[in-house]
This record gives structure tokens, C-alpha cells and sequence, in this order.
């Protein structure tokens, strides 16, 4: 038996060295030096304001990767970026004394890693004693025990800001509901496409899709993470492009996506 | 000067047994292999047939990666009792986390033995299907009623504030996609019918791609920084 490219992936194979090669330029120019700025998002800004906000009022602020944060699957490279937000923010709350509460997911799988990240951040802002693992809290495997859970340790403690980034179900919006009654700001968003409205509705500084993985990326301060994210915006305007000239193309009668057309060769 | 700087570095055996070491450059390889080995088995295969090369290979990791991740699901198991007793064992502790953490041990013994006493099925055995039911079944209805509720309410009171573009569009999508569902507004004006469908055929499954879309590329992003050894994982950064 040959081996052979299986049938129906040249498209596919095709456009997937070109994502590859534009995000390794991108990695090789940050590597030599050459660093590519990303610009400002105004979610990212406001979670320092809304730390600032916390202290003032004496009310914790409440974040997480959100209720679905994997470690496995396709919400798995949502959780990741989840977490570098949560760190960031662990890390200015750390920094100016604002008290922190960590909703776990339903799998606990990521526990120990959030437990983590919490705890190495009070280590290295040099104040370990602002590390308390009953600020981690676990609400249960089931969504229903999550956002009941959530939503009282809210009106319990009070939230003054809730930042809630990463792989979020519909869960999300219940704890958003608890801390906006309580007059918090809301930052949340989840690449998760059916979730994209809930948030439109019920956050302040709502993150639509993408805007995850480059929030995940000004939060992580790796200039290399930040650097990928710049050829990902090529691969889009690439696809953009792709999408306007084969639909003119299949409108003239060409088969681009028709079956065994140019795509699925 | 020299001699100071040859006393900084530190030695290969230091390096080996550095927690960055085998907590982040070690797995950070392991999964750069792996990413390739998927990658590959993804487009290479035997000419006219299913399987690759890699495909067995692929196969065996899909299984290790299962018993891997259970063992990580035990591993936070125990981290989660072990934190709920330590709750409970401490001096000073208020009476609110106490009772949250013996509910949290109680109700874990009590599945367990239900488990157990469901026969040789565990936690598909009747006896415990049937407690589930009845306790989790029941209560998670009515909490997800009284919650959907709650969400239309907030949902309803954010749209109030509504002043940019895109916020009324969304609240015309959203207003219209209600007056599809309803019984009331649809047969009275059927043009309803034509506008939500259209809304939500067309603007909505183009949104809906292209959101995906965008984000699979943050998911190549990610693949790409694993596969050359760049990502910078999640722990072990600040120590």
C-alpha cells in the first residue's frame, strides 16, 4: 500500500501551510527582536480600572476561565487563554489588594491549575498571605449547580467586578445577572459562537470570538503570543479574500464549493 | 567577573532536575510531538483506504489520553476533598464554609455507597439512576426554569440601554426571533414568519461561520506556537 495525501485535503493542506508560514514569520520576527504591537482593547483596560473599583468599595472581584474550561477538546484553547486573562487579573488584584473569589468549571480538571496559577501569582507579587484556597471555589459538575452556586456566593460576598473569559455556557449569564443587580462591572466573552448574543446583552465590555484569544494574548505580556496573533489576522484577511473571489467565481458558474469542486479537492 | 558568571550557570544536572524543567520544557515537547504526529495523520493515509500510517498510532495516544485525563479527574477529586476536610479540620473557620464543606464530604460518601449498592453498573445501576433522578431531576428542572426566567428579565432590563448601531439591531433580530416563536403574533402577521427566517438564515449563519471560522484560526494560532515549542504553557512563569 502507498502512502498517499488523503483525498479531499489539498485545500485544506494548502491553506494550512500558508497559516502556518504566516504565523511563524510573525514567531521568527519577535524572536529576532522585532515584536508586533497589538492595539489596545478596551475590555482588557477596564479590568485594571475595575480592580481599582474593587478596592474602593470593599467588594471582591470574581474571575474566571469559565464554567466549560477543559483541558481537552475544542474549549481546551479557549481555557488557555481563559487562564492568562485570569492571571492577569489575579495578578493587579494581587497587586492592589482586592480580594479575589475563582469560580472552578464543572470538571474539575482545571482545578489545580487554577489553584495554581492563583497561588504563584500571590508568590511572586511577594505576598503570599493574599493566597486563600477557599477562594477557589467548586460548584458542582452539573450546570445547574454551577450558576446556583455562583450566584450565591455572589450575593453573599457582593462583586464588584466579574471577569468571566474563556469556554462559557449559557451558566455565565446567571452569575453576570447576580453581579450586575449588585451594580458590578462585566467583562465576559467565550469564542463559543452560540453565546455570542447572551453576552452582547448582559456584559459591559462584552469579548466577541477572537477577541478571546487576543485578549488571552495582551494578558499573557509574552511578546511572542502577541506576535501570532498578528499572523492569525493575515490568515483572516486571507480567508476574507478567498471568500469574496470564489463567491464570485461559483456566481459565474465555476465549481469552487460545489461536490469534488476546487475546496474538496 | 568570569569566575562569577561560571558559578551562575547552573549545571546540567540542576537544569534536569529544575522544576521548569520537568513541569513546562518536558510536556511542552510532548505535546510538539504530538501536534505534529496528529497533523500528519490528519492528511497522510494508504492510498483508497480509511486509515494512515499514523492511524494506529493516533488511536493508542486518543486512549492514553483518556486514561491520562482520568487520572488528572481523580487527581482533582482529591484535591477537592482534601481541601473540604482541611476546611473542616482548621480551628477558626466560620460556620458557613463548615457546613458547605461536611455538605460537600456527605453528599460525596452518600453517591458513593449509592453507587456501590447499585450493583455492578456503579452509577448507571437503577438504584442510583433513580435517586438522581428524583433528587437532581427534579430540583434541576425547576431551577432551570426559575433561572431562564430570570436571565429574559435581566436580558430585557440591559436592551433598555440600547444606543448604539449594532445594539439595535440586535434588539430588532431579537425582537423579530421572538415573534417567530410565538403563537400569538405569527399567524396574525404571517410577513413575521418570512422576516425572522430570513434574519436568521442569512445574516445569522453567515455571523455564525464566520465566528467560527475566526476562531478555529485562534485554534491554528495555538497548534502552531505548540508545535514549535513557543507556547509558554500556564504554569511555572513567575517563579
Amino acid at each position: 500500500m502507498s502512502i498517499v495525501l488523503r483525498s479531499g485535503k489539498i485545500a485544506e493542506l494548502l491553506f494550512l501551510s500558508v497559516a502556518i508560514a504566516l504565523v511563524l514569520y510573525y514567531l521568527w520576527s519577535a524572536l529576532q527582536g522585532k515584536p508586533q504591537p497589538l492595539r489596545h482593547l478596551p475590555a482588557v483596560d477596564a479590568i485594571s480600572d475595575g480592580v481599582d473599583r474593587a478596592v474602593e468599595e470593599g467588594k471582591p472581584v470574581y474571575v474566571g476561565a469559565g464554567d466549560l474550561a477543559y483541558l481537552s477538546g475544542m474549549y481546551a484553547p479557549m481555557t488557555i487563554n481563559g487562564m492568562n486573562i485570569l492571571r492577569y487579573t489575579s495578578r493587579l488584584c494581587v497587586q492592589k489588594g482586592a480580594k479575589i473569589m475563582i469560580p472552578a468549571p464543572y470538571n474539575p480538571e482545571a482545578l489545580p491549575l487554577i489553584d495554581g496559577i492563583y497561588r504563584e501569582v500571590c508568590v511572586s507579587e511577594g505576598k503570599p498571605e493574599a493566597y486563600n484556597r477557599e477562594n477557589v471555589r467548586y460548584y458542582g459538575n452539573r450546570e445547574m449547580s454551577w450558576y446556583m452556586g455562583a450566584i450565591q456566593d455572589v450575593l453573599s460576598t457582593g462583586c464588584s467586578l466579574l471577569v468571566l473569559v474563556g469556554a462559557l455556557s449559557s451558566a455565565g449569564i446567571y452569575i453576570a445577572g447576580a453581579a450586575l443587580d449588585d451594580g458590578a462591572l462585566v467583562i465576559a466573552g467565550t469564542p463559543r459562537y452560540a453565546h455570542q448574543a447572551s453576552w452582547a446583552a448582559m456584559a459591559d465590555y462584552p469579548l466577541f470570538c477572537e477577541d478571546i484569544y487576543g485578549a488571552g494574548a495582551l494578558c499573557s505580556g509574552d511578546p511572542v503570543v502577541a506576535s501570532s496573533q498578528v499572523g492569525g489576522d493575515l490568515v483572516k484577511l486571507i480567508m476574507i479574500g478567498i471568500a469574496i473571489v470564489f463567491a464570485a467565481l461559483a456566481v459565474v458558474g465555476l465549481p469552487v464549493a460545489t461536490k469534488g469542486g476546487w475546496l474538496f479537492q | 567577573m568570569e569566575v562569577s558568571q561560571a558559578s551562575e550557570e547552573p549545571s546540567l544536572a540542576s537544569k534536569i532536575t529544575s522544576k521548569r524543567f520537568y513541569q513546562r520544557s518536558i510536556p511542552l515537547f510532548i505535546v510538539s510531538v504530538l501536534v505534529g504526529l496528529y497533523i500528519a495523520d490528519y492528511f497522510i493515509g494508504y492510498e483508497g483506504k480509511t486509515v494512515g500510517p499514523l492511524t494506529p498510532l493516533t488511536s493508542e495516544l486518543n486512549t492514553w489520553g483518556t486514561i491520562i485525563s482520568l487520572f488528572i479527574l481523580l487527581f482533582s477529586n482529591i484535591i477537592l476533598l482534601a481541601m473540604h476536610f482541611r476546611t473542616v479540620a482548621r480551628e477558626r473557620v466560620r460556620r458557613k464554609e463548615i457546613f458547605r464543606s461536611v455538605s460537600f464530604m456527605v453528599s460525596a460518601v452518600f453517591f458513593a455507597i449509592l453507587a456501590f449498592a447499585s450493583g455492578p453498573k456503579l452509577t448507571s445501576g437503577p438504584l442510583y439512576t433513580l435517586v438522581w433522578t428524583a433528587v437532581y431531576g427534579t430540583m434541576g428542572l425547576g431551577i432551570a426554569i426559575g433561572h431562564h426566567t430570570f436571565f429574559t428579565w435581566h436580558a430585557m432590563r440591559r436592551l433598555r440601554g440600547v444606543t448604539s448601531a449594532d445594539g439595535i439591531a440586535l434588539l430588532v433580530s431579537t425582537v423579530l426571533s421572538l415573534f417567530l416563536y410565538t403563537t400569538a403574533v405569527t399567524p396574525i402577521f404571517p410577513q413575521f414568519d418570512a422576516i425572522a427566517n430570513w434574519i436568521k438564515g442569512i445574516p445569522n449563519t453567515a455571523a455564525q461561520r464566520s465566528a467560527l471560522a475566526a476562531a478555529a484560526v485562534g485554534g491554528i494560532i495555538l497548534g502552531v506556537r505548540a508545535l514549535v515549542g513557543r507556547e509558554p504553557g500556564l504554569i511555572e512563569r513567575e517563579m
